[in-house]
């Protein structure tokens, strides 16, 4: 019974690191391939390897996953809005991973 | 911490400056041209300050708050009763990445090409400081100065207070260049002017390009400026030669200026179009929206700031009317309910500068709210509240730029 629980709890575990993992995968992968313009042209993110320059360095501005989530859906200054080109999906998994990359998602 | 009233320079820190960072440029295929890097290596810590970008390394880094490398503000105990901002403490902003340093080594050689014009021409700097001179004082403020205070999160820089100064430009008269080339030709309402920094490849230059446009009416006051302060425009903040709009909001002074338009219609470059708009929270920018043109009446205290010593104490500030002389500034040490007349301080530079005020008030022990309240000659006067909008720009609530001042 004990055992039980225990390996549900551990498979539990391990599928959750999992879907952590490839959730910022999916992210990284709309930040550097799949939005366009890639988000690598304007953008410094040292996860990334990108030194984009037109928009803030993202290691330094540190993004909550909120701030990410306006900025790529709406627009914000001459950044263009990303919702009618990237579903939501694609929106949430790039919010996560930048503010999570950065720390500006604690 | 108690804020000074009064201005300390302090030795520019040489420690404070980092080496050139360079790192391999990645990205989608084909995408990154020469975009030069930002030549400064960002702290690891979230909670240590930033440094000073290389293109304003120059700066007082103790009088600023640097939120990004393109995003600098004033402190607000950081301007004083002086009326002129002095270049070292004038915030930044750049919408682009500055171009070279080397722009700004031989200015007269800069070139400008003016059209719209029944005799278009590409003119020098050299050239344009034969065709006439002025010297104009004028709030340099961002659209966005006071967009911390709106609490529905506008995207975009926080700033408070501080991305706002007041500065002497030198330069040619639009008018008179456009004279000189025969005129706006007909038809002509706008005038649209287009910055000189390089655009990395793999984006639609109208997406990013800074092009403004603004009404014929700014032809009697704008000029091409390529003297800030009494010293050579820096390239830090537009030069070698920048359009000057007195009255009007930042983004319509567009530095590193290399074309100036007489246009029928306003540009149709993004930053126009649907940037710098007015309109409600969540709704998309659109050409049909009030654009960020004239400055709205404002003031805020600059000191004290924080606390204070029961007895007489001096309120200061400063205020401005945008395009219109400021009647007068009203001081409330009790959160507005009740006003006395402030004085204003220094010599009046005209419509387009600010006045610093400055109210004598003797303030008991305890928390006082203190606010001010401007008014125009044209009978505009500070609204209390703020104005929701979209972006949060044009923020000249009395009411939030206030300062709760504890006194002992």
């Amino acid at each position: 019974m004990i055992k039980t629980k225990v390996l549900l709890a551990i498979t539990l575990i391990g599928l959750s690191g999992l879907v952590h993992a490839s959730d910022l995968e999916k992210g990284k992968k709309v930040f550097t391939q799949e939005a366009q313009p890639s988000c690598t042209v304007c953008h410094t993110l040292s996860d990334a390897g990108s030194a984009g320059a037109i928009g803030p360095n993202l290691d330094e501005l540190k993004p909550s996953r909120e701030q990410v989530m306006n900025a790529v859906t709406g627009g914000v200054g001459i950044m263009p809005a990303f919702n009618e080109s990237l579903s939501s999906e694609q929106i949430q998994a790039v919010a996560q991973y930048v503010s999570t990359v950065t720390g500006g998602q604690k | 911490m108690k804020q000074e009233t009064a201005l300390h320079r302090n030795a520019y820190d040489q420690s404070l400056e980092n080496p050139r960072r360079r790192s391999l440029l990645l990205g989608s295929a084909g995408a990154m041209a020469a975009v030069s890097l930002l030549g400064f290596t960002p702290l690891a810590k979230a909670d240590e300050p930033k440094s000073l970008p290389d293109y304003a390394a120059w700066k007082e880094r103790n009088s600023l708050i640097v939120h990004s490398a393109n995003t600098m503000e004033t402190q607000r105990g950081a301007i004083g009763n002086g009326v002129i901002t002095a270049s070292d403490r004038l915030f930044v902003r750049n919408n682009l990445p500055a171009p070279p340093a080397e722009v700004t080594e031989n200015p007269d050689v800069w070139e400008v090409r003016i059209e719209g014009v029944k005799n278009p021409r590409t003119l020098t700097v050299g050239e344009l400081k034969s065709m006439g001179v002025t010297t104009v004082a004028s709030v340099l403020q961002c659209s966005g100065n006071g967009r911390a205070f709106f609490p529905h999160g506008a995207s975009g820089t926080q700033w408070s207070v501080g991305a706002a100064g007041c500065v002497m430009w030198t330069g040619v008269p639009l008018k008179d260049v456009l004279e000189a080339l025969g005129g706006p030709v007909d038809g002509a309402r706008y005038i649209t002017g287009t910055g000189g920094e390089s655009l990395p490849e793999g984006l639609d230059p109208k997406t990013i390009m800074v092009e403004r446009s603004v009404p014929t009416r700014a032809i009697e006051t704008a000029l091409l400026a390529w003297e800030m302060n009494d010293e050579p425009l820096t390239h830090t903040h537009g030069g070698p030669l920048r359009m000057v709009v007195p009255g009007y909001y930042g983004v319509n002074n567009v530095k590193y200026v290399k074309n100036v338009a007489c246009t029928e219609n306003q540009t149709d470059a993004k930053i126009q179009a649907s940037g710098y708009r007015i309109r409600d929270v969540g709704v998309k920018g659109a050409p049909d929206q009030p654009s960020m043109w004239e400055m709205n009446v404002k003031s805020w205290v600059t000191a004290p700031l924080e606390s204070g010593r029961s007895g007489r104490n001096m309120i200061y500030g400063v205020a401005l009317g945008g395009t219109v002389a400021l009647e007068k500034v009203d001081v409330s040490v009790d959160g507005g309910k009740t006003w006395k007349p402030a004085r204003f301080l220094g010599p009046d530079l005209g419509p387009y500068a600010w006045r610093p005020f400055v109210l004598a008030a003797d303030l008991p022990a305890g928390e006082h709210r203190i606010v001010s309240r401007a008014a125009d000659v044209q009978g505009n006067v500070q609204p209390e509240g703020r104005t929701d909008n979209e972006r949060g720009y044009g923020h000249n609530g009395w009411s939030d730029h206030g300062v709760t001042v504890a006194i002992s």
